[in-house]
């Protein structure tokens, strides 16, 4: 279900089948997220906000999940049509701080073009000037509230609970806190 | 994690000054609201989050913070600063922090007084439900019918509420009750970005979704018959409140400066205990650009609870044949701020930068900013509560001026995150169960009344009896909703 590919030195580029996606999109609110495949992610309780944790195989799945986490909080990714792309950017001086850049970048660029997006995917994380640098595409459509399944808007991805750690089996898991 | 926490009376906690803290932290908390923040920080959760305690510890280790990290009674974890946090810094030694505002820069509440009683609208609040639905844009990415290209957007950055109302969005009087006049000075709009700018183009005059909402509610209870006679207000009289901030232009400029005060945190090495606390000192040029980019927001913030409080005269105006001048704010006072203010530090006054995060402006009699008609008693302070719950108007006391720089709580406080809410309550059967109640909800997500459930918050009536029997705030009247527009 997870297709490897080849990617950049010590990184592995990860390709998420469909089905996947279908499989990981009903777990809405917190229900037990955890997908067999080795993407996965779930909520976390926090009081005013909603921390989430992204799981990959790969460190850019890990990445893509985180996405699919956020962007879950705001839609029912269902409604959602992937008609649309725009690729995302980001760079950072480490693992932690690029994660939540992408998150923003990915937020960012869906309000700016007025989009609803359901995940990214052909994620590419490279080493870059001491740091890390991003690359992915965003796919979904033109925003429509009356056909989209509107949840709570998430303003941000913040430093709060932030953290990555690349251990047991070579699981890759990020967390942070979102903003809502 | 160790945290030692120790009762100074029965509604004041003091974290004492150990370490790296500069100052003490201190809490407003009865000991029925202090022990699940005690817990938290013996058990703390999953997910690694900083409890909230902790958080007010971490905020008194930031450079030049003044006399306490303070929380108010709401206090509940955010991220850096706990909801409800409280910072004074001194402008020259002194830091300002992203967490220390938070994302929807300038969220806050506006209260509109209708010349209507309760009965005035008996049969027609359906009617009156659906009109302000239709007519204030709620919900994720809503947008509105007002519309601004950038050089418009400049103009509505520096000058906010003012811009706006010349614009035809509201009358002129409303302005001398807005906090700041609804314009703040020392914004450059060149410190916003284009992509800040751009996402709020047809964001203004709209709610948002999350906590925001539009209440039409009714006054309750009147506790203070001289401040309710200033402000105008009586028993059984309909008002119009109006929670939201800047909309995704503060996200934006959160999002933005996230990064640009990450990068200073390393150049200036400014010791913080955690990355979620990162900050610039007051006077570099990157605290100079986001102080600006904040007070653009703030203005962003004013003009968008402007543009709604004319939508929902609209809506009167239709439903209820209402001339707009007969509905008169009451106030319009923000939540998330960092603003510079001047307040007596030893013997003298000194100007500082205070940071507000959840927690609203509270001056209190003859304190310069409070619109002439209320210097008497001091402004409004607007507390929104829940869907089912009541929201209160207090007002500013010398004591809440003089020990905790004239600030109160925002709202009741969450008790129960989001996650936890959903899994409790069924959005449908919220809106059933207050429709039964008399309250009626509109709402374009059933998952986020879920998420704001009455029953997910701390209780109002105690969080605000809090800071009334602290003597920091006076309470004036309690409010109740009939009509909820939700985000």
């Amino acid at each position: 279900m997870v297709k490897r590919l080849g990617g950049p030195k010590g990184f592995t580029t990860t390709k998420i089948a469909g089905k996947v996606r279908n499989k990981t999109l009903r777990d809405l609110t917190g229900r037990a997220a955890v997908i067999e495949s080795g993407m996965a992610y779930t909520y976390t309780e926090h009081i005013s906000d909603i921390g989430i944790e992204a799981r990959g195989e790969t460190l850019e799945a890990a990445f893509e999940a985180g996405a699919e986490a956020t962007l879950n909080i705001m839609f029912d990714l269902e409604t959602i049509e992937e008609r649309e792309q725009i690729p995302i950017i980001a760079e950072a001086g480490d693992i932690e701080l690029l994660f939540v850049e992408v998150l923003n970048e990915v937020l960012s660029l869906q309000g700016l073009n007025n989009l609803a997006l359901r995940r990214l995917g052909k994620s590419e994380i490279k080493k870059k000037d001491g740091g890390f640098a991003f690359s992915g595409v965003a796919h979904g459509e033109r925003f429509d509230p009356a056909r989209h399944g509107v949840r709570t808007e998430v303003k941000g991805a913040t430093y709060s609970g932030l953290s990555y750690n690349n251990g047991e089996g070579g699981a890759h898991q990020l967390s942070c806190v979102l903003d809502v | 994690m160790d945290i030692k926490v120790r009762k100074v009376s029965d509604l004041v906690w003091e974290i004492p000054r150990t370490g790296d803290m500069l100052v003490p932290g201190r809490i407003y908390a009865d000991a029925d609201t202090m022990e699940p923040l005690i817990r938290e920080i013996s058990h703390p959760k999953s997910g690694g989050f900083t409890p909230a305690l902790m958080q007010v510890a971490n905020v008194a280790t930031l450079p030049g913070i003044q006399k306490a990290s303070f929380a108010m009674a709401d206090i509940h974890p955010g991220y850096g600063f706990a909801i409800g946090g409280v910072a004074a810094f001194d402008i020259d030694t002194g830091v300002v922090s992203v967490a220390g505002v938070g994302f929807d820069i300038n969220c806050g509440v506006r209260v509109m007084k209708t010349p209507l009683s309760k009965q005035d609208i008996a049969g027609r609040e359906e009617e009156l439900a659906n009109q302000l639905f239709r007519d204030v844009p709620s919900g994720v990415g809503s947008t509105g019918d007002i519309s601004f290209g950038e050089r418009d957007i400049d103009r509505l950055l520096t000058d906010g509420a003012r811009f706006i109302i010349k614009k035809g969005y509201g009358l002129r009087e409303d302005l001398e009750y807005t906090e700041e006049g609804g314009r703040i000075a020392g914004a450059d709009p060149a410190d916003v970005s284009q992509r800040a700018k751009q996402r709020q183009f047809k964001q203004t005059g709209t709610l948002g979704s999350g906590n925001h909402y539009l209440e039409v509610q009714y006054v309750e209870e009147v506790f203070d018959d001289e401040a309710a006679k200033a402000y105008g207000i009586h028993e059984g009289q309909l008002l119009i409140a109006i929670h939201c901030g800047s909309r995704a232009l503060g996200h934006q400029i959160g999002t933005d400066y996230l990064k640009t005060l990450e990068a200073a945190s390393r150049k200036y090495g400014i010791p913080i205990r955690d990355r979620e606390l990162v900050c610039a000192p007051i006077k570099s040029p990157e605290g100079q650009k986001y102080i600006s980019a904040v007070n653009c927001g703030i203005n962003c913030a004013f003009a968008n609870r402007q543009a709604i409080g004319h939508l929902a005269r609209g809506s009167f105006a239709r439903v209820m044949g209402l001339a707009p001048e007969s509905i008169q704010v009451l106030y319009d006072v923000g939540h998330n701020t960092c603003k510079i203010e001047t307040h007596i530090v030893g013997n003298a006054e000194k100007k500082l930068l205070v940071h507000r995060k959840g927690s609203t402006r509270a001056f209190g009699p003859g304190v310069k900013g409070v619109p002439e008609a209320y210097s008497s008693v001091g402004h409004p302070l607007l507390v929104g509560g829940t869907m089912g719950t009541a929201s209160y108007i207090l007002r500013g006391t010398e004591k809440g001026m003089e020990e905790c720089w004239g600030s109160t709580v925002h709202g009741a406080g969450r008790a129960m995150s989001r996650i936890q809410a959903k899994k409790t309550w069924n959005g449908g059967e919220i809106i059933r169960e207050l429709g039964e109640r008399g309250i009626i909800i509109r709402s374009a997500s059933r998952s986020g009344v879920a998420e704001e459930a009455p029953g997910a918050y701390k209780d109002i009536d105690r969080i605000v009896g809090i800071m009334h029997d602290a003597g920091l705030n006076s309470k004036v009247a309690r409010t109740r909703p009939l009509i909820c527009v939700k985000g």
